[in-house]
């Protein structure tokens, strides 16, 4: 099925196999102001489904090796999927994808809340931003019509600030936004890109948003997204949402307290890292920042576009200095970044923190674990008060957290190095402070300690973004799902086997059909492949098996990978802190754990057999891309 | 006897009214006879756990020993050791 297939077809046949997506793309030219429409190609829709899938395909295709990610030769790429815009639940979510500043590897992170579906309203499956502007710019995109507007009075602005602004400036409150904070326009390469409330928040995209000058994109959109088939629709719909009903928890607990509640679970199980994890399972804060403690602070929910469940929580702080700040949020991530690893046990202050990372345009999560960076080489004496700028940054100090977190988006004082990530900071610092980076390829940890989830560890290693727990969600071992079978999460036996199915089921049912992730360890893990695959004959025509759904995912994990090896990574950057390989955990449910080396490797060796990649390299051999329809990867690879 | 810990957390916390507590248990007690004696000491409280009418615990619930999924140790019929950590954990998902 491809071009000539459609061209022989005729156009009638076409439209019905492009329903669900828009068959456009938007390219903007920054750096002459231009833009034009192209179309998407049929075998892109089928082979790579959209999302995730569209954003990598292209990053591959048009990203050469070793461009300077924030140069204006990097692009930044937004694909929502094919169900955005439909009645499917859950979908209205977009993958941003570029080549990240902060690993210099494929940087693709996932956002939910409205914009992603006003993109496809207007018009658009992807929208690919290239060059850089001369000035300070937001894009305005109405259907077809695409404005350079100067955005001189915006820069500078938060990002409520200028979502606020900005409407008012085209004076219309309904368009969507998404846009960079001062940690975007300032280059640190742990800035993010929000748009409402939402953030892509991982990869330090915004720092390549604001490398183009370019301070937002706004957009409006007055079409709709049509359907294959409304009947078939019906059913597949119907299914899913009966599934989602029947969950032992969605409806009941998982949209009441939202993703906290992963937060006592982790700490019951002796994998909540804590104090730049040297203190897993010992400091366990699940009394002042766990879920009765959010209880208290609780004042409203809130939905991405068509979503029934609305997990997101609305969270005012109520004491001290803090007082009268709300947010969305902060998420159990942000409360393992800005609590757990920080040593921050004040419910409140991580509240304002939260919020400030939001308004600043900085990712919670890196943000937070660079905080634990320096606060454990101050409490070690590697760094005083003198680099500091007074600042006493010791463990739990929640006021010098907020004004260390306000430094690193202004790139001011010792923020302008620690605005970097902890990769770029012990780099810097010297000393031996790799040692204390708590990094995969430079992203910053997520908040499992892998060391008591050993396959959950082994995506951390392998995962194309760096230490990144969305790419392939270990849920048997977290949350003791039995799908596709239980697994021990202390063994390694079959970690290399089950972090692939992981990672490709991931890619293929939730980042490429852009489907919100949480569904799948709540509901969705025993039908996603079937779910995805009906709801793609019902959306757009293209007819798959669970099988070929699971292939798209293989294919971009693969092409994903080969866009990494193209940049010089090998077998070496798939590793994992020193400490998490050297040092055991002390305390808690998970004592006595860790993943030493010849652990990794032999996981590693597991996992490049079944990926069928070259144990020595990781590099994938040419028989698996030709098999996956990539021997065009192969050819420029040259393997 | 020996003594043997128990945790839970989120709605088992609710039910039980207590994170953590330490209760004495005869020698040689399995899994199952903690399981009977919880439904002995809370009764109907935690009919949610199991199948209607059955004293068979509902799959999503995890019971762990020591950290470990006990299906990895000998399931119900683990025998529980003196200064044992047993967890009890009801639905918990969103990661």
């Amino acid at each position: 099925m491809g071009l000539l297939f459609a061209a022989l077809m005729g156009r009638e046949r076409r439209e019905e196999m492009y329903a669900g997506y828009t068959g456009k793309i938007l390219r903007i030219n920054l750096t002459d102001k231009t833009s034009r429409q192209e179309e998407v190609p049929l075998e892109v829709g089928k082979d790579f489904i959209g999302g995730a899938g569209f954003g990598i395909k292209y990053l591959f295709d048009e990203v050469k090796a070793s461009t300077n990610p924030v140069g204006p030769e990097n692009k930044l790429i937004f694909a929502p999927g094919p169900f955005s815009g439909t009645t499917v639940p859950c979908a209205s979510r977009m993958a941003v994808t570029s080549k990240s500043p902060l690993t210099n590897a494929v940087g693709m992170s996932l956002a939910g809340g409205y914009f992603p579906v006003e993109l496809k309203f207007a018009g658009y499956d992807i929208l690919i931003v290239e060059g850089k502007a001369e000035r300070p710019t937001y894009i305005w995109i109405k259907d077809d019509e695409v404005q350079f507007r100067d955005a001189s009075k915006v820069w500078g602005t938060q990002t409520t600030d200028c979502q606020q602004v900005i409407k008012e400036d085209l004076n219309d409150h309904n368009v969507r936004i998404s846009c960079i904070g001062p940690a975007g326009e300032h280059l640190a390469r742990i800035a993010c890109i929000i748009n409402e409330r939402r953030a892509a928040g991982r990869k330090g995209l915004g720092a390549v948003m604001g490398s183009k000058n370019l301070k937002a994109i706004a957009v409006r959109g007055s079409g709709s997204v049509s359907v294959a088939s409304e009947e078939k629709f019906k059913v597949a719909r119907g299914e899913m949402l009966k599934t989602m009903k029947e969950s032992r928890g969605l409806y009941s607990h998982f949209a009441r307290i939202g993703t906290p509640m992963v937060l006592d679970l982790t700490c019951a199980m002796g994998i909540f890292p804590s104090k730049n994890w040297t203190a897993t399972g010992e400091f366990i804060p699940v009394e002042h920042i766990g879920v009765k403690a959010q209880e208290t602070r609780k004042i409203g929910k809130v939905h991405c576009y068509d979503c029934p469940v609305g997990c997101s929580q609305l969270k005012l702080a109520m004491r001290g200095p803090y007082a009268g700040v709300m947010t969305e949020g902060p998420e159990f991530e942000t409360l393992y970044s800005l609590g757990g690893t920080t040593g921050v046990d004040n419910l409140d202050s991580i509240i304002a923190a939260d919020r400030l990372c939001d308004e600043l345009g900085l990712d919670t999560m890196s943000g937070g674990v660079t905080v634990g960076f320096a606060m454990e080489l101050f409490e070690k004496g590697i760094l005083g008060t003198v680099d500091t700028g007074g600042l006493k940054l010791n463990f739990g100090n929640h006021e010098a957290m907020l004004t260390l977190l306000r430094l690193m988006a202004f790139r001011e004082g010792i923020g302008d190095f620690l605005s970097d990530g902890v990769k770029a900071a012990a780099e810097k610092i010297g000393k031996g402070t790799y040692k204390y980076a708590m990094h995969v390829k430079g992203l910053e940890l997520p908040g499992y300690d892998v060391r008591g989830a050993k396959a959950h560890g082994l995506n951390y290693a392998t995962s194309y973004t760096g230490a990144d727990h969305n790419r392939g969600y270990a849920f048997q071992e977290i949350f003791g799902i039995r799908v596709p079978y239980a697994v021990d999460r202390f063994s390694l036996e079959g970690k290399g086997n089950l972090t692939k199915w992981n990672q490709d089921m991931r890619t293929a049912t939730c980042d490429c059909p852009t489907m919100c992730a949480f569904l799948l360890d709540t509901s969705l893990f025993a039908t996603a492949t079937q779910n995805t695959a009906a709801l793609m004959e019902a959306v757009t025509g293209l007819t798959y098996t669970p099988e070929e759904i699971m292939k798209v995912g293989e294919r971009i994990n693969n092409l994903a990978r080969a866009f990494n090896v193209r940049e010089g990574f090998t077998r070496a950057n798939d590793t994992l802190p020193e400490r998490l390989m050297t040092e055991a955990l002390q305390s808690g449910a998970s004592k006595g754990h860790l993943i030493s080396k010849d652990d990794l490797n032999l996981m590693l060796d597991e996992y490049y057999t079944v990926r069928g990649w070259d144990l020595n390299t990781g590099t994938p051999t040419r028989t698996k891309l030709i098999e996956l329809g990539l021997g065009y990867v192969a050819d420029q690879l040259s393997i | 006897m020996i003594r043997v810990k128990v945790y839970t957390v989120l709605a088992l916390e609710e039910i039980l009214g207590q994170r953590e507590f330490e209760i004495s248990i005869p020698r040689r007690s399995t899994v199952k006879d903690l399981i009977f004696w919880m439904i002995k000491t809370w009764g109907d409280k935690l009919s949610s756990l199991f199948y209607p009418g059955s004293d068979r615990l509902l799959p999503h619930i995890r019971l762990m020993v020591n950290g470990r999924d006990i299906e990895f140790l000998n399931g119900m019929e683990t025998v529980l050791e003196d200064g044992d950590e047993f967890m009890m954990i009801p639905f918990v998902a969103g990661g």
